[in-house]
């Protein structure tokens, strides 16, 4: 492999922006190399590439998938990459993110394409909007992918490996009741912050169990102090590494929510989000014991676990298509402090080199 | 005699100066020479800016000045305000408050100073900012005033005869918990949603008696969904027409709060204010007794009443020298665009404001 072309590539990608839901015009870029590199390429219906290589000195008619997502948060326009080779780290200016996360994975899949000298069919599969709650990955056409397993580059360090992920559900709640003024007609009225405390006050929040957790993360209510409030907003999460339980949070929250509304008198409306599906891979499985023979073979002693956050994984396995999550070498993503480890991003593009090959 | 025309000319006069507050001052200017035009003695500007303007008695010998009082703000849309006579009522073009309050009182004030043919001192004053805080009223130099009794036109119908007003303490509560990712370690978080929750579970609300109420008005807490929240804020409120019980309330209103915060372990920070202070006029006083009798004199039916409010009477009241009743203006659906005067009833409060003045004399 060849350091300094990855760092270009990974250059050239961060200094175009793909702020979610903005990324089509990246996403083409990204196509524009691929056909380059001699791929097949399609984008389906949402806008979502999949890339198609054909094996290289091998036989193997198993493909292999590589996912990463096109697009970032904010501030992502204007990314001036900056490499701090005493450091050995690729930084921003410090006025936008850097978009290591995802584009730092990216970098690395193109330059395991150029440098490995042989591998199996691969499938590269570039997302859309990600960040909003992997939207590109929940319409993306499955019919198109062939791959029995896929590796989601989108974790901070490469010696991770991420074998399950929480279902994460979002609620949106608001409680309307009826203003009145508090103090000369309150029994007109019908408070709405009360309503809504009602419901939280007998939910159980915080650690439910080792696997799973509650919490109302907004409380929002009222318009001014000598009302009595008419409108009350609440932000509410439940997740669970078990997904069945996850559900099982989320219903009996809403219930508790429904149950305060009807007994205040309050009109309430409830909109769900199932956020991430939740997964659990066994480590006996093969897309597991081959990353970490591979991370063993670079001496890496890799960190298999389970997250509560979502990724794009979470959609595959719903699916039936195995994946999990491997790391890409970035530090404090989301943040103008974004940074990627340049070593790391080497260590990981050569365990990807060594995956494929070893596939071959 | 009330004449009608000329009370509806002043008032769309006066209407027509926008004086939203706190740009109030270009409105007290001119209610300082129309005053001045309508014979007042002296007029003075206090520092705040509110306007005091003398008449000596007129036809009489009292010595016993009668104050008058309304206020020159309104609230917003009030600018560019057109009135529209209809039949009945006035009212705006419905883009902007009609500004009755209290530009309607003022015009009765008016009215009466031109049509009453005897009366004693009187004492007139436009207050500045009744509608914010501070109000003018809080602000008055009061060592100007030598008035006996004292009449705010501020409220709706010619019937009120406002004799109490609460007392009213504005609490703001801020909870402190501990901050912690929600998904991945909520252990280590403290919610202060939950003691929010805690605290006005176990807070009596809304009706407490016949003069008490409790509000919490508004709650803000936490910052995103996956985070457990750290700072949950409450904007409280509680008022009782006994200046003791409001006080009573007051205090058991902080223990509930102390003690969710101590359930939980977060940090609480309380701060009150007193926002009114409660008074109360007895029936049986010269000013309300006066008020009756005007009243009857016009054929109306006296509505003698507390309210759970606040107008500048509360502040005149609470210096404790001018005992200080509120009456009706005529107007309804303050504040808003559809605000309106009902033109009988603006010339029955005059009529009434004119008897009253004519008896003291």
């Amino acid at each position: 492999m060849n350091t300094e072309r990855l760092i270009n590539t990974f250059r050239e990608l961060v200094k175009i922006p793909s702020e979610s839901p903005d990324d089509k015009e990246f996403i083409s870029f990204v196509e524009k190399i691929m056909k380059l590199e001699g791929a097949k390429t399609k984008k389906d219906a949402y806008g979502n590439l999949v890339a198609k290589f054909a094996a290289k000195k091998s036989q193997s008619k198993t493909p292999i998938g590589f996912c990463c997502h096109a697009d970032t948060v904010k501030p992502g326009v204007g990314i001036k990459p900056i490499v701090d080779k005493e450091k050995g780290i690729i930084k921003s200016d410090g006025t936008t993110i850097l978009a290591a996360d995802d584009k730092a994975g990216i970098a690395e899949v193109i330059e395991m394409i150029r440098a490995a000298e042989k591998h199996p069919p691969i499938e590269v599969i570039i997302t859309r909007c990600e960040e909003p709650g992997s939207l590109g990955a929940k319409n993306l056409d499955y019919s198109l992918i062939d791959s029995k397993m896929v590796y989601v580059i989108d974790e901070d360090s490469p010696d991770t490996v991420v074998i399950g992920e929480a279902t994460h559900i979002h609620m949106d709640v608001t409680y309307t009741g009826r203003s009145a003024h508090s103090g000369c007609e309150p029994e007109k009225g019908i408070s709405s912050i009360q309503a809504a405390v009602r419901a939280i006050y007998n939910m159980k929040l915080g650690r439910i169990d080792e696997e799973s957790t509650t919490n109302v993360g907004i409380f929002q209510g009222g318009e001014a102090r000598n009302s009595i409030p008419e409108i009350t907003k609440i932000m509410a999460e439940c997740r669970s590494l078990n997904h069945e339980k996850a559900l099982k949070l989320s219903e009996d929250m809403i219930s508790a929510f429904r149950k305060a509304s009807d007994e205040s008198g309050t009109k309430i409306n409830i909109e769900t989000n199932m956020v991430s599906h939740g997964y659990k891979i066994s480590a006996d499985t093969d897309i597991v014991k081959l990353f970490v023979t591979t991370l063993k073979k670079h001496n890496i002693n890799p960190d298999v676990k389970y997250i509560v956050a979502g990724t794009d994984a979470g959609l595959f396995n719903e699916h039936n298509v195995p994946a999990v999550v491997v790391g890409a070498g970035c530090r404090e993503i989301h943040t103008k402090a974004e940074y990627a480890i340049i070593s790391e991003m080497e260590t990981m593009t050569k365990v990807l080199i060594t995956l494929v090959e070893d596939l071959a | 005699m009330i004449d009608k025309g000329r009370l509806i000319k002043t008032f769309c006069e006066l209407v027509r100066i926008p004086s939203v507050s706190p740009d109030d001052k270009e409105f007290i200017a001119y209610m300082e020479k129309l005053l001045k035009k309508e014979g007042a003695k002296s007029t003075t500007i206090d520092t705040f800016g509110n306007l005091i303007a003398r008449f000596d008695a007129k036809n009489s010998s009292s010595k016993d000045a009668v104050l008058f009082s309304c206020h020159g703000d309104t609230v917003s849309p009030g600018i560019g305000i057109e009135p529209v006579v209809e039949e009945k009522v006035i009212r705006s073009k419905g883009d902007t408050i009609l500004g009755g309050d209290d530009k309607g009182g003022i015009a009765e004030i008016v009215e009466m100073l031109r049509s009453a043919k005897k009366h004693p001192p009187l004492e007139i004053v436009i207050t500045r900012c009744e509608e914010i805080v501070p109000a003018g009223a809080e602000m008055l130099d009061y060592s100007l005033l030598k008035s006996k009794m004292g009449y705010v036109i501020d409220m709706d119908a010619p019937s009120d005869v406002i004799i109490g007003g609460p007392t009213a303490f504005f609490v703001t509560v801020k909870f402190k918990g501990k901050p912690a990712h929600a998904g991945v370690y909520p252990e280590k978080g403290i919610s202060a949603i939950q003691v929010l929750a805690e605290a006005i579970s176990n807070l009596k609300l809304g009706r407490l008696d016949e003069g008490s109420t409790a509000n919490v008005g508004v709650v803000k807490g936490g910052t995103a969904s996956n985070v457990i929240p750290e700072d949950a804020e409450l904007e409280v409120e509680c008022r009782s027409l006994d200046d003791k019980k409001a006080r009573e309330i007051l205090k058991e209103m902080k223990t509930v709060f102390n003690n969710a915060a101590k359930k939980f372990g977060a940090g609480v920070e309380i701060k009150e204010e007193t926002a009114l202070v409660a008074y109360s006029i007895p029936k049986d006083s010269k000013v309300v007794q006066i008020t009756i009798n005007a009243m009857k004199k016009n054929g109306i039916k006296e509505d003698v009443k507390s309210m759970a409010g606040g107008t500048d009477a509360t502040h005149i009241n609470l210096q404790g020298k001018i005992p200080t009743v509120v009456l009706g203006i005529g107007g309804r659906m303050y504040h808003s665009t559809d605000e309106y005067i009902v033109i009988d009833e603006m010339v029955a409060v005059a009529n009434v404001i004119t008897t009253i003045v004519e008896d003291l004399a």
